[in-house]
Parts: structure tokens; sequence; C-alpha cells
């Protein structure tokens, strides 16, 4: 999947279907989702969510889908009533306001799909594990958002996955610095009872230039490289492609590329690019 | 330059599974052929365990093995590819210090060497007898890392003298029970069943035991001989 923002930003975003759920017959469980508002387009929310897609979770491509457009949609209209602010007042509003307003819709669509579409004589038998008591528990997603604008950048984050922030200049950061408790597919949740207060945000670094690219990724594609400073090279790369190649050359290839990682890793693999334009 | 050359970032890799085998050594392990039936079992595993492998190609199973009698010394220290895994008989005699062998996995699962990337890794404990040691502080330790938290955890007790209180309490709340063994045929059945199962399960970390083929029907009902 590929689109293009007519605004300051320009975006790319790609998805494949993990190598082991090909094998499983299992559907992919990630979900990608762009959205831009302002004047002139200069703020633009990007997002990534990856459904859980355990025994328990048997409906996260619905909870992950929801997660992104109910993200980049709030997040633009918080970007066009805040945008204008300092990044650590917008991130504090962020925490204070907006990641409120996710959890509590995400939960308000995940409850009106299991009134709509109550869960099967099959899957009641699946829904939750021993002495647990979740109704969201089937639809559980990370979720990543990046909330973008000409001064700042703003990640928030549930659960795994990578937001990496590449200057003009080729610097790359990490926002949100890993979790080194979430190891072995272990994940924070949107459809924990406290996910408010297990989102980690982030801002960019105030020493790096002025941002020229945006990626965010779920944790199959980091997975999926050998090295674990994978985040340098893949940003510094992608920057280059960017500038010497452009916008439409990486959106022609971002397919195949997931799919290598899809391919090695055996995760569902998905990643939205936002692109600076005057910045290429 | 083509696609693949192109593709922003390093070399791909499967994802690496440390699989380890925390084995009984102490003196009673040398009682009725215990520790020779256990050292023809996990020969006969190791070909069982390569077909797991192959059947999963996103990982990389790694084998290693701890063994516990006076104090514990790695058996397989390097983490070896199940491919090229060969086994050497180990040797019994001494006491049972099974939470110091817990301890040294904790240890080994905390160290930077641990990748992020890495799949839960599978634990598989196997013992006839009593801990002679703090077995509690080295399964607190266990369970203090991230990575023995998540980790597959199963046990084989051998013979009747096996203490199943404390293989349960490695295993934790999967809703199985230790796998007994009370004769040789049992014991290759035992550690073939938990070695595949639990490699199965952290090769797909989206499969719980509720999921799992767990097969543990047909295990040979001889005549108990420990």
């Amino acid at each position: 999947m590929t689109s293009t923002l007519k605004s300051t930003w320009q975006v790319v975003s790609g998805t494949s279907l993990g190598g082991h759920h090909l094998l499983t017959g299992t559907p992919n469980q990630d979900a990608v989702s762009a959205r831009s508002a302002g004047s002139e387009g200069s703020l633009v929310a990007i997002s990534v969510a990856d459904g859980h897609g355990s025994e328990y979770c048997f409906r996260s491509d619905v909870g992950s889908s929801a997660a992104v457009e109910i993200a980049t949609r709030l997040g633009v209209d918080f970007l066009e009533r805040h945008g204008h602010l300092p990044a650590e007042t917008l991130s504090t509003a962020a925490t204070e306001e907006l990641i409120p307003l996710i959890v509590n819709e995400w939960t308000t669509r995940i409850n009106e799909h299991r009134r709509l579409e109550p869960l099967t004589s099959h899957e009641s038998t699946l829904s939750l594990p021993d002495g647990v008591e979740n109704s969201l528990l089937p639809y559980g997603t990370t979720l990543l958002l990046a909330l973008i604008t000409d001064h700042c950048g703003l990640v928030l984050q549930v659960g795994d996955g990578d937001a990496i922030a590449v200057d003009t200049r080729g610097n790359v950061s990490l926002p949100v610095p890993p979790d080194s408790d979430l190891v072995a597919g272990t994940t924070a949740s949107l459809c924990s009872s406290h996910a408010s207060s297990q989102f980690r945000v982030g801002i960019t670094d105030p020493e790096q230039g002025p941002i020229a690219l945006w990626a965010l990724v779920t944790d199959g594609y980091g997975n999926s490289f050998s090295d674990p400073q994978w985040q340098q090279q893949v940003g510094s790369d992608l920057l280059k492609h960017l500038s010497e190649n452009g916008v439409a050359w990486v959106q022609e290839r971002i397919g195949s590329w997931l799919a290598e990682s899809a391919s090695a890793g055996g995760d569902d693999v998905s990643m939205v690019l936002a692109v600076r334009s005057d910045a290429r | 330059m083509g696609v693949h050359a192109e593709r922003p970032g390093g070399a791909l890799a499967t994802r690496p599974l440390h699989f380890v085998w925390i084995a009984d050594s102490s003196g009673s392990m040398a009682s009725d052929g215990k520790i020779q039936s256990l050292n023809n079992a996990i020969r006969e595993t190791i070909p069982h365990l390569r077909q797991v492998a192959e059947s999963h190609p996103f990982a990389q199973m790694l084998v290693r093995c701890i063994a516990f009698s006076t104090g514990v010394h790695w058996h397989i220290r390097e983490p070896t590819p199940i491919e090229n895994l060969t086994w050497r008989d180990l040797k019994a005699g001494g006491y049972t210090h099974m939470g110091e062998a817990l301890q040294e996995v904790a240890i080994e699962l905390s160290a930077p060497s641990m990748e992020r990337r890495a799949l839960p890794p599978s634990l598989i404990l196997i013992s006839d007898g009593q801990p002679t040691d703090d077995f509690q502080a080295g399964l607190d330790m266990l369970l203090k890392q991230p990575w023995g938290r998540q980790s597959v955890r199963l046990a084989i007790a051998i013979g009747r003298d096996a203490d199943i209180d404390v293989l349960r309490e490695f295993m934790g709340d999967s809703g199985l029970a230790p796998v007994p063994a009370n004769n040789p045929e049992q014991l290759v059945a035992s550690i073939r069943w938990a070695s595949v199962v639990a490699s199965r399960l952290s090769s797909e970390p989206t499969r719980g035991f509720a999921q799992a083929q767990l097969g543990l029907e047909g295990f040979p009902d001889l005549e108990e001989t420990w």
C-alpha cells in the first residue's frame, strides 16, 4: 500500500504478510494510516499498529485497523488545535488529553464491534485465559503514532515497534527508546485496563537538525535484521534513497523491501514514512 | 542495482531460539542406569529437534546444556545450532544443586548476548530427586529476568523420588504437570515430547499451550523401573 498526501510532508507506506502467517493461513494483523491537516498541509499524523495475533487475540486485525484510524484522525485534530505549541508543552497536552481520547474511542469502537458481531461459539472457547476478564483482549494491539509539525515531532507509543527520526544531515534518533522489558514478544497493549498509563511519549531531540524523515515500523521489521542497531543504517539509507531518487522511487520498492523482512523474520511487517518535501 | 541491493538496512537473519536442557547429574542418577538412559534419550531427541527446526524456517535453534550435581557446569556452553549438535555423555555424581543451575541460566539469559529479537527461550528441567540447595532463590532469580519470565519451561520427573512440587513450580502456570518418566522408554518419550513441544511453542510465540498440539497420549505404559 502506498499513498501520497499533497502537503509539506509526503507519505509512503507499505505492509507485508509475515512468512509464518503465510504458512499458517493467518491474516496480516498489522495496520497503517496517515492523515494531514493545517492550512498548508504542514501537520501530519502517521501511525502503525501490530495486532497481537496470539491465541486469545483472534480479532486483533480489527483492533489494529481501528487503532490507526482513530489515532491519526484524533491526532490531526489535536495538531490543528495545539500544533503551534512548543514541543514540551505539546507533549504534556498529548499525554493529558490525546492519549485518553484515543484509548476511550478505541474501547468504545471495539465494544460496538463485539455487540454487532458477537463471538462465534468457536471464538468463545478461545476468548480468555483462566482467571482473566477482559472483553477487549481478542482485539489486542500495539499503537505507534507520530504527530509531526514544522518545528517538532511527538511520538506516542503503547507496545513494541520503532519510531525513527532522521535530520537533514542524516543523523538518526529514536524519540522513544526501546523498552528493555519488552522481550520475547511481550508487549504493552491498547486492550490493557490501564492502557493510558502504558503509553510512552517522546519528542524530537533538540540537538538534532530539522527532521527530514520520519519512519514508523512494527516490530516484525526490526526483528528481521541481524544488527541490533539496525535503525541507524535503515534511517540513513532511506534518507539517501529519498534524496537521490525521490519519493516515487521509494514507493515503488517499499513493498518488496518489507516482503524480504517478512520472509526472513516470519512476522507481519509494516512501515510508514513521512518525508519533508523541502528537505530533499 | 537490483531491489535487493537497494533495500535499506543491513543483513537480514532468522530469529535466535535459545534452547537449554537443565539436567540432573547428581549421584542418584547413577543408579539403575538413569544417567545412561538420559544420555540415550537426548541423543534420540536430537533428530526430532532438527525436524522442528526445519519446519520453522524463521527461527535458528541454538542448544545448550547445563548439568547440576555438586555445583554446576555447562555441558554445552556455546549456543550450538541444532544442525551441528552432537551429544557427549553426561556422568553422574554428587549432590543436587538445582537452584544454582537456575541461577546460572538466569545469568546467561540476562547477558548482553541475548538479542532483543530472540524468540522466547525453551528451558527443559530434568531431575530424579530433591534439590539440596536453595531452589527458590534460583527460581526467583530466573523469573526476575524478562527472558526467564517469558521462557517456555517444561520439566521431566524421573522416577518416584523426583520432587514434583519444585518441578511444577519451575513450570509456572502453564496448566501442565511435570512429565513422568519411570522407565527408560518413558524417559526417551518424555524428553522428546518436552523438547519438541517447548521448541515449537518458542518458535511460534503467538501459539499458547492451549493451542499447542501437545500429544501427551501414547506414552509407553510399561512397568515402573525407577
